[in-house]
């Protein structure tokens, strides 16, 4: 069973967006919908200010709050670490929503509160997600942590690493490489 | 027990208004708008519906709390209204389960509650344990309808345990989650359970000015029982006294907190952009009013003890809508690697089709009480 992680780079990212429009091309997404975004902050004093671009999404967390409440299990776990939502047993109570402290949950037209997938269906077929793919300066490598060849274990080694929100135990699957910037 | 023919009304008509305009709402809701027919949004995923859900299930709860004086700790001046309490009860849990209902995105899939259930989730235990109270007053009524006393009893005791389970949990789901740290810790399962004391009082004073003893018409006269109203009245008053006493401290606290998000949701209840709801409704005319009315009125006054509990449950609405906004007006700082984005606000303000359904939940409890106690005599 394949054991799926990111890796992204934030310090790479232009901000060009293009993450966002793949994905909501692969999903069929309204524009007004995204399952990724980017965070835009800055950082520093002046004169030594700079913007940070901070990809995200879902985390996929190993122990997400979102699947802990949700009343009917709607928010599963997959055996290869995706996090999904089953739509047909979603009551819509937003309890998820309330729940992830990524704010990366969205509602939609049938009123459950969905999110980045990992692009599950097609990760399965070996593809990689839209995002990773449609990536000009390879922000984002996706990958199998268990697999010897993926370029994952040279990246995860070479980076000093982060995740978002390690106070809160979640435990995430993607890893940013810690900004050199600033 | 005595049946009487229901006379329409002024008041009838208005109720039917009330109503009418919450269908309008719930049609916007399941088939113009969506989710867009309220002003939730991703930052902001609760709001006055869910306040609604838990005004009314916190009012239910604590009147049973009241009413269990006169059933369970055997206090007979309070089994006096018991027959109205269970009524009260029913018809508030009843419509607390109809706000939420409407709330929820795809309520019809609620079967997988049983089918699927997650016992981790806060949720589920709230369902379960007011859906078993919901189970227990049909119970408690099948019964008072029997006359069979000794049942009701054994009931009551039982179903105190459970509300006092339910009203609990209802404020777990809210303290449970770590991500929401205004809410985050023990002090809202206390809040529900004392508030719930002030609602049951509160609604209980309501119901005795308006039920007139004998005819049982509602909404015509002063019960000449002034001695119950008194004792009521000073529940009332101390559940007040506590509850003002433990929000301050709570707020004195959180301002106060080395937790940047805590302080900033209680700079936004008492200065901030839900500083109008909480000074105006919850803190002047839903505590300081009627402590001022009761105490005045040295508690021996029904109709001023009636407009006390009126504001107070005024009052109340305003602080469940409170609470749950403060819980979610400071973005949440989903990165640590950078500045904090804490000094902003999330907006949030209830559509026409929020407030039409809230209104419409008024009409159908008043609809419900004026058509019982019109047709039956529910004194004890």
């Amino acid at each position: 069973m394949p054991n799926y992680v990111m890796f992204i780079d934030q310090d790479k990212c232009t901000g060009c967006n293009a993450c966002r429009i793949a994905c909501q091309t692969q999903w069929g997404l309204p524009p007004e919908m995204n399952y990724n975004f980017l965070i835009e902050q800055e950082r520093g004093k002046y004169p030594n200010v700079e913007r940070l671009i901070i990809p995200m999404q879902c985390q996929h967390c190993d122990n997400p709050p979102c699947l802990t409440v949700c009343p009917t299990g709607a928010t599963y776990k997959r055996d290869d670490g995706i996090v999904l939502v089953d739509p047909k047993k979603c009551i819509g109570c937003k309890y998820c929503m309330i729940a992830c402290p990524y704010n990366v949950r969205i509602i939609n037209e049938q009123g459950v509160p969905e999110k980045c997938r990992f692009c599950a269906e097609y990760v399965t077929n070996g593809e990689t997600p839209a995002c990773v793919s449609t990536c000009m300066n390879d922000v984002r490598v996706f990958g199998d942590l268990d697999d010897p060849n993926s370029p994952l274990h040279d990246l995860l080694k070479e980076h000093e690493l982060m995740q978002m929100r390690e106070d809160l135990k979640t435990r995430p699957r993607i890893y940013y490489a810690q900004s050199k910037r600033g | 027990m005595e049946i009487r023919k229901y006379k329409v009304s002024f008041n009838t008509i208005i109720y039917l208004l009330l109503i009418a305009f919450a269908v309008a709402g719930a049609i916007n809701k399941y088939f113009i708008s969506g989710d867009h027919a309220f002003g939730i949004s991703p930052e902001v995923p609760w709001g006055m519906l869910i306040s609604g859900y838990v005004f009314f299930a916190v009012a239910a709860t604590g009147t049973g709390f009241i009413s269990s004086l006169g059933h369970v700790f055997g206090i007979k001046k309070f089994q006096a209204l018991s027959k109205q309490a269970l009524l009260a009860s029913t018809v508030l849990l009843i419509t607390a389960f109809g706000v939420l209902a409407v709330e929820l995105s795809n309520p019809f899939k609620l079967v997988y509650l049983l089918i699927t259930p997650n016992f981790t989730s806060p949720i589920f235990w709230m369902g379960f344990f007011y859906g078993l109270y919901l189970f227990l007053l049909f119970v408690e009524l099948f019964f008072t309808i029997k006359d069979n006393h000794k049942m009701i009893t054994r009931t009551a005791y039982v179903a105190l345990a459970v509300k006092l389970l339910a009203v609990t949990n209802l404020g777990f789901v809210f303290s449970y989650s770590a991500t929401r740290n205004f809410w985050h810790g023990y002090y809202y399962p206390i809040y529900m359970a004392v508030s719930a004391v002030v609602a049951g009082a509160a609604v209980l004073l309501i119901i005795h000015y308006l039920t007139k003893k004998g005819s049982g018409k509602f909404l015509i006269q002063i019960s000449p029982e002034t001695e119950l109203a008194k004792s009521l009245s000073h529940i009332l008053a101390a559940s007040l006294v506590v509850f003002a006493l433990m929000q301050a401290v709570n707020v004195g606290l959180s301002l106060n907190s080395a937790n940047l998000a805590v302080a900033q949701a209680a700079k936004a209840l008492i200065s901030g952009p839900i500083a109008m709801s909480f000074w105006t409704m919850e803190v002047v005319i839903g505590i300081i009013i009627p402590l001022l009315i009761l105490f005045i009125t040295k508690f021996s006054s029904p109709k001023m003890a009636f407009g006390a509990g009126v504001l107070t449950m005024i009052g109340l609405f305003y602080s469940r809508l409170d609470f749950i906004f403060a819980g979610l007006v400071v973005p949440l700082q989903t990165t640590d690697s950078v500045t904090k984005s804490i000094y902003t606000v999330n907006v949030y303000s209830p559509t026409w089709s929020e407030w039409a359904l809230i209104f419409g939940a008024f009409g159908f409890v008043l609809l419900v009480f004026d058509f019982v106690l019109s047709k039956f005599s529910l004194d004890a």
